[in-house]
C-alpha cells in the first residue's frame, strides 16, 4: 500500500470535518456568541486571565495539548498493522477528540474558566468534583512523569537538543516581552523574531554538537531532571503571556513546520507502506503490546484521536485567554485535528520502515532469555508466512549514526528512524540520514517538553485552589480561637471602656 | 447521540483497564523482581477505573433526576456579569 493515497484522504476528511461538522457544533449545539463577555475579559488579571490573539492561543493551545501521545502511539500501534490505527486515527479525532475537546473548551468559557473538576462539582455533584479532582490529580503526576521521561531520554547526552530547547526559553522571553509590552500587539514582528531565532537555534545547534563547545551542553540525565523541574516551575508561576505562552507559540511553529514537510515529504516520496494492512499480533501476543487489537489500539493511540488530557487544558489555561467565543472553533477542533494529522504521519513513518527492522527495533532483548524469544517468535512467524527478518538494520545503523538499534523500545527510536527515511528521501536532502535522524530526536523532546510546562501550571490551577483553602483554615483556626477567647470573656468594665475611648 | 461515543470510549476503557490488569499488571506483580512496578500499576489502574464508574454512575443518577442538584448561589457580581 503505498502512502500518498492515505496521506491525501486523510487531510480530505479532516478538512470536510473541520468546514462541517465544526461548525454544525459551533452553531447548532454550542452557539457560539461573540458578544457573549468570555472570562479573560470578566476575570481580567493579567497574570492567568489574558485576552490572547487568535493564531497564539492556537499555537499555545495546540504546543499544550500535543505531547508524546501522536507521535509514539501510532508508532506502537503500528504492531497490529497499519489499518486500525489509520481508522481510529481518521474517525476518532473527527467524530471523537475534536468534538470533545471543543465541547470542553466552550463549557469552560462559559463557566469563567473553571477547571474539569469544578464543573464536575458544580453540574453533577460534589462528589463527582471530588472524585474528578483526585482523578485528574493522579492522570496529571502520571502524565507529566511519563512525558518527562521521555524528554530526559531524548535530551541527556545529546548537545544538540539541548542549545536548542534551551534557546527557546530566553527567546520566547524576549518574544513575550515584545508582544506585550514594548509593541503591543505586534505579533508578525515578534514571529518573524521567534522564527528566525529558533531556526538559528536549530542550525547552531547542529553546529555546536560537531564542536568544541558540546561539551558544555552535553547533560548527564539528573542534570536534565532539575533543570526541567526548574523550568516548569518557573512557567507554571510567572504570567503566562511572559513565558509560556509564546514559547508554545514558538514551539508550534517548529512543529507545525515539521509536520507541514514531512507531509510534504510523504506527498514527495510517497512511500511503500511495508507494514501490512493486519497483521498477526491483532490476535494478542505481540511484543510491543502484549493484548489484543480490542481494545489495546484504543488506548495505545489516545492522543492523536481523543485523550482525555486534553480536557485539563481545554478548562486549563485556554479557556482564561480566549479573546471572544468563536475563536473556540479553530483553537479547540482545529488543534486537535492537526493533532490527529501528526498522529497519520507518525503512522506512515513508522510503517513504511520493513516489519523486520521494526519489531527488530521495538522487542525488547536487553536480556538473554529475551533475545531467545525473540528469535522464537521470528522463526514462528516466518513459518507461517509472515516475515520478520530484520532487512535494512544494519544499513539504518550505518547512516543514522547509532551503534545499535536492536530492541531500543518506546516507540522513539522507531519514530525519529522512519520520519529520517522519508526526509532522507527527498529530492536534494539525500544522504543526510545522520543530521535527519538526530533532527527528529530533537523534535521529539521539543514537542513533548511543551505539554510538560503547560501541564504543571494546571496542576498548579488544580492544587493551588485546594491548598489556599487549607491554608486559610490553617490561619482562620487560632484567629477564630482568639474571637471564641474573646467572646468569652466577661465584657469590659465602663471604667476600662473610658480609658480605652480617651486613649484611642 | 453523544451517549454512543461516550459508551465506547467508557466500555473500551474500562475492558482495557481490566485486561491490563489481569493479564499484565497483575502477574508482574507476582514476580519479586517486577513485584513493585506490578503492584504500583495495578492500583493506579484500579483507582482510576473505580473513579470513572463513580462519575459515571454519579451523571446517570443526575439525569435521571434522582440526585437533587445542590443549590447554586449566586453573588453579587456573578449576577452584575450576567447582566
Amino acid at each position: 500500500m503505498n502512502a500518498l493515497p492515505i496521506i491525501v484522504g486523510a487531510l480530505c476528511v479532516m478538512a470536510i470535518a473541520y468546514r462541517y461538522y465544526s461548525a454544525f457544533i459551533a452553531a447548532r449545539v454550542l452557539a457560539l456568541d461573540d458578544t457573549r463577555p468570555v472570562p479573560s475579559q470578566t476575570m481580567y488579571d493579567g497574570h492567568n486571565y489574558y485576552p490572547t490573539n487568535k493564531w497564539v492561543l492556537f499555537g499555545h493551545h495546540f504546543a499544550a495539548i500535543s505531547g508524546a501521545g501522536p507521535l509514539i502511539g501510532p508508532v506502537l500501534a503500528a504492531q497490529f498493522g497499519f489499518l486500525p490505527g489509520l481508522l481510529w486515527l481518521v474517525i476518532g479525532v473527527c467524530l471523537g477528540g475534536a468534538v470533545h475537546d471543543f465541547i470542553i473548551l466552550a463549557g469552560s468559557i462559559r463557566r469563567k474558566g473553571k477547571s474539569l473538576a469544578e464543573m464536575a462539582r458544580t453540574e453533577i455533584s460534589p462528589l463527582s468534583g471530588l472524585v474528578a479532582g483526585i482523578a485528574i490529580l493522579f492522570i496529571v503526576v502520571i502524565a507529566l512523569a511519563g512525558l518527562g521521561l521521555v524528554v530526559v531520554n531524548a535530551l541527556a547526552e545529546s548537545p544538540w537538543g539541548v542549545f536548542t530547547v534551551g534557546f527557546t526559553i530566553p527567546l520566547a522571553l524576549l518574544m513575550g516581552l515584545y508582544m506585550y509590552r514594548f509593541r503591543k500587539g505586534k505579533i508578525v514582528e515578534a514571529s518573524v523574531i521567534g522564527v528566525v531565532g529558533l531556526l538559528a537555534a536549530v542550525y547552531l545547534g547542529g553546529r555546536i554538537a560537531d564542536s568544541q563547545w558540546a561539551q558544555a551542553f552535553t547533560l548527564s540525565r539528573n542534570t536534565v531532571v532539575i533543570l526541567m523541574a526548574a523550568y516548569g516551575f518557573i512557567a507554571s508561576v510567572l504570567p503566562v503571556w511572559m513565558l509560556l505562552c509564546p514559547r508554545d507559540y514558538l514551539s508550534s511553529y517548529l512543529k507545525v513546520g515539521t509536520i507541514t514537510l514531512l507531509i510534504i515529504g510523504v506527498i514527495l516520496v510517497h512511500p511503500n507502506l511495508n507494514m501490512p494492512a493486519l497483521t498477526p499480533f491483532t490476535a494478542g501476543g505481540g511484543p510491543v503490546i502484549p493484548g489484543k487489537l480490542y481494545p489495546f489500539v484504543f488506548i495505545t493511540i489516545a492522543c492523536g484521536a481523543i485523550s482525555g488530557f486534553h480536557s485539563l487544558i481545554s478548562s486549563g489555561t485556554t479557556p482564561k485567554m480566549i479573546a471572544k467565543e468563536t475563536d473556540a472553533r479553530l483553537i479547540g477542533y482545529g488543534s486537535m485535528l492537526m493533532e490527529g494529522i501528526v498522529g497519520v504521519v507518525a503512522l506512515i513513518a513508522a510503517t513504511s520502515l520493513f516489519p523486520g527492522d521494526y519489531f527488530a527495533i521495538n522487542t525488547a532483548q536487553k536480556t538473554e532469555t529475551q533475545k531467545v524469544a525473540y528469535v522464537r517468535m521470528v522463526d514462528e512467524h516466518g513459518a507461517q508466512g509472515f516475515n520478520l527478518q530484520p532487512r535494512e538494520i544494519d544499513r539504518l545503523e550505518q547512516e543514522s549514526g547509532e551503534k545499535n538499534l536492536r530492541g531500543r523500545t518506546g516507540g522513539a527510536v522507531t519514530l525519529a528512524l522512519g520520519i529520517a527515511k522519508i526526509f532522507d528521501g527527498i529530492p536534494g536532502l539525500r544522504g543526510l540520514m545522520k543530521y535527519w535522524y538526530h533532527f527528529a530526536i530533537m523534535f521529539e523532546a521539543l514537542f513533548i517538553l511543551t505539554t510538560i510546562d503547560t501541564g504543571t501550571r494546571v496542576a498548579r490551577f488544580l492544587v493551588g485552589p485546594g491548598l489556599s483553602q487549607l491554608s486559610g483554615q490553617c490561619l482562620e483556626l487560632p484567629i477564630n480561637c482568639w474571637r471564641r477567647w474573646r467572646s468569652a470573656l466577661p465584657p469590659p468594665s465602663s471604667s476600662t471602656r473610658a480609658r480605652r475611648n480617651t486613649s484611642g | 447521540m453523544t451517549l454512543l461515543p461516550l459508551s465506547f470510549v467508557a466500555t473500551t476503557t474500562l475492558v482495557a483497564g481490566w485486561e491490563s490488569i489481569t493479564d499484565i499488571f497483575w502477574p508482574l506483580a507476582q514476580k519479586p523482581e517486577t513485584a513493585v512496578q506490578g503492584y504500583i500499576n495495578t492500583f493506579l489502574t484500579a483507582t482510576i477505573m473505580v473513579a470513572a464508574v463513580i462519575i459515571l454512575a454519579d451523571s446517570i443518577r443526575r439525569w435521571f433526576g434522582l440526585g437533587k442538584r445542590p443549590e447554586s448561589i449566586v453573588t453579587l457580581a456573578e449576577a452584575e456579569s450576567v447582566l
